[in-house]
């Protein structure tokens, strides 16, 4: 499987709230919640960002509400999320949904917005194909990455069906 | 080889493992799973297909009645419906209903939640369970795997602590030195850790005061918000739990990540300003600013327990809401409804001419009534300021009960302590 992702960068600060991703009011549809997805931060984002492109963020990226706002993020087609932390329930729900996001402490000072970032979702080493600087984020634990390979979570229990009784 | 911290230890027992430590990804049994609004899970389960049954109707609590006291359009009056058909058609049994309340206290209060058992929440806000020694936790979008498999995985958290000791001044309560937390341990401080309240103070609160350390753990981004418990603990679940506990403490001689230390008698009125509820100030100093306040609300998942109102009421009592602010009373739960009523504050609120509400979880976000218009200010008990939650407007702020109530008679942001 080639687990390569290149794109577009957007970049975004520190303790970007997932309610500013998903807003209250969108009925949690991910097509409404794009209309407005991150548009707090970034008025251009989503009339402007095109699939395939990539988000790079500060610390604590997507904290505050559960709603699984990174469905708006796949709707809009981005292809991955890099940044130096994450909000501990946008994280889990992120990979389950079928998006990568990878932790690495010093991303947000390597790009600018629009830059040009490469990234090998298994391995977690990042490129700055604009500048040539590279980086090693944290490496994903097996499990996110089975799930995130099979499609997210739904496709991941759809391929292992039998393991559970409650589907019998 | 130093000790293990209580959440280690939980997780170790409920993952069947004879130890565990930070950084091992586990998966265990859970006791208990709160959701809020199963349509979530219904429309996963639907693209999953086949699902005949949870893995344990006892163990999933359906808050129906948490964020709305009854639905304000069709397209949540039939979201509900569909709830409550799902509810009959897999027999789940535990649904609360419009009016019941705010679904995190409810699983408190009606016994799902019990000492060292893991517990997981469609909400965010479910680092509360950690209140009565629990290892609670969101999962979210999880939740539809978790209800088929009956297990969670979890990457094991080092912890980290806030030790809190002495008693505070007048006019400031458990959400004022909570908000100091926050303003210590900062919005990213315990970032996917299990944060441990520890020291007389959190030992002298009730549950419900307890509750608001816990619940605010995930603004300082922990997964958990652990208390350990004591007699005040065991008195709350007698009674109200079904199953055995299993009180489970830190081993004397665990290590801390990291840890803070409050002297709580120096904490003055605290509240947090826009944009993030871990962006704390004093309220002395945000009074200076002469801030008008349109909407002030006491309720919330971290400030609608009878003692929150009663501490409301201290202020209020033989005063009156200044004729440009509107009072909203949001009881928790039916439980608390009743304790109110019993106490008098509900005729004390009406009298107040204050806007007295069903029990729900509240304004705290738009789904239910509450809102405001562009530039007005709301003051609240409830947890979170953050945009896209309750709009933008001219800002949202998070105080005690005290200083919602003394705002509430000004009009504008103040200290209570004038009052008091």
């Amino acid at each position: 499987m080639n687990t390569v992702i290149r794109g577009k960068v957007w970049t975004f600060g520190d303790n970007v709230n997932s309610e500013s991703i998903m807003a209250t009011g969108t009925d949690f549809d991910p097509a409404k919640a794009a209309k407005t997805s991150l548009c707090h931060y970034d008025k251009e984002f989503p009339t402007k960002v095109k699939p395939g492109d990539i988000i790079v963020a500060g610390r604590n990226f997507g904290c505050s509400s559960s709603r699984p706002a990174a469905r708006a993020l796949k709707f809009l087609g981005v292809a991955a999320i890099l940044c130096e932390s994450s909000g501990a329930i946008f994280y889990r729900n992120t990979w389950n949904i079928g998006v990568p996001i990878l932790e690495c402490p010093g991303i947000s000072k390597m790009f600018n917005k629009g830059d040009e970032a490469e990234v090998d979702v298994s391995t977690g080493f990042i490129k700055n194909l604009t500048t040539g600087a590279t980086v090693q984020a944290e490496k994903p634990i097996p499990l996110l990455l089975e799930r995130w390979a099979a499609g997210g979570m739904i496709e991941w229990v759809k391929s292992r069906r039998d393991q559970y009784d409650t589907l019998k | 080889m130093a000790g293990h911290s209580a959440t280690e230890k939980i997780l170790a027992l409920r993952s069947g493992k004879k130890e565990v430590f930070p950084g091992d990804v586990v998966v265990c049994d859970v006791d208990g799973i709160f959701v809020h609004s199963p349509w979530f899970f219904l429309s996963y389960w639907k693209e999953i297909g086949g699902v005949k049954r949870c893995f344990d109707p006892d163990k999933l609590i359906l808050g129906l009645g948490h964020h709305v006291c009854l639905p304000a359009d069709n397209r949540y009056a039939n979201d509900l419906l569909e709830a409550r058909k799902a509810a009959e058609k897999y027999g789940f049994k535990h649904l609360y209903d419009m009016g019941t309340g705010n679904g995190h206290i409810i699983m408190l209060e009606k016994g799902h939640v019990r000492s060292g058992y893991v517990y997981v929440g469609a909400d965010s806000h479910s680092t509360i369970y950690g209140a009565l020694g629990a290892f609670g936790t969101p999962t979210s979008y999880e939740v539809a795997e978790i209800l088929l498999s009956g297990k969670a995985w979890f990457k094991v958290p080092s912890t980290v602590r806030v030790t809190m000791e002495a008693q505070p001044m007048k006019g400031v309560c458990a959400r004022d030195v909570a908000q100091y937390v926050l303003a210590t341990v900062g919005a990213d401080g315990a970032l996917m850790k299990s944060l441990d309240f520890s020291g007389s103070y959190i030992h002298s609160l009730s549950i419900y005061q307890r509750m608001i350390f816990s619940l605010l753990s995930v603004e300082m981004g922990a997964i958990t918000g652990f208390i350990e418990p004591d007699e005040i603990t065991r008195k709350f679940m007698d009674g109200r739990v079904r199953n055995p506990y299993e009180i489970v403490y830190n081993d004397p001689d665990c290590v801390f990540e990291k840890e803070w230390f409050v002297d709580v008698s120096k904490v003055e009125p605290m509240i947090a300003c826009p944009p993030r509820p871990a962006l704390t100030e004093r309220v002395a100093d945000i009074e200076k600013k002469d801030i008008k306040v349109h909407q002030a609300y006491i309720g919330g998942c971290t400030g609608s327990s009878v003692e929150d109102f009663e501490m409301a009421a201290e202020i209020l009592r033989g005063r009156s809401i200044h004729p440009d602010t509107r009072l909203i009373i949001v009881p928790g739960t039916q439980d608390i409804l009743k304790d109110m009523q019993r106490k008098g504050l509900i005729e004390f609120f009406t009298e107040l001419g204050a806007i007295i509400s069903p029990p729900y979880c509240g304004p705290c976000q738009l789904c239910c009534y509450g809102h405001l218009g562009e530039e007005e200010v709301m003051i609240g008990t409830h947890p979170r300021n953050q945009p896209g939650r309750a709009g933008v407007n001219g800002g949202i702020y998070l105080a005690s009960p005290y200083t919602v109530a003394a705002s509430a008679i000004c009009g504008k942001i103040t200290d209570p302590r004038r009052f008091l």
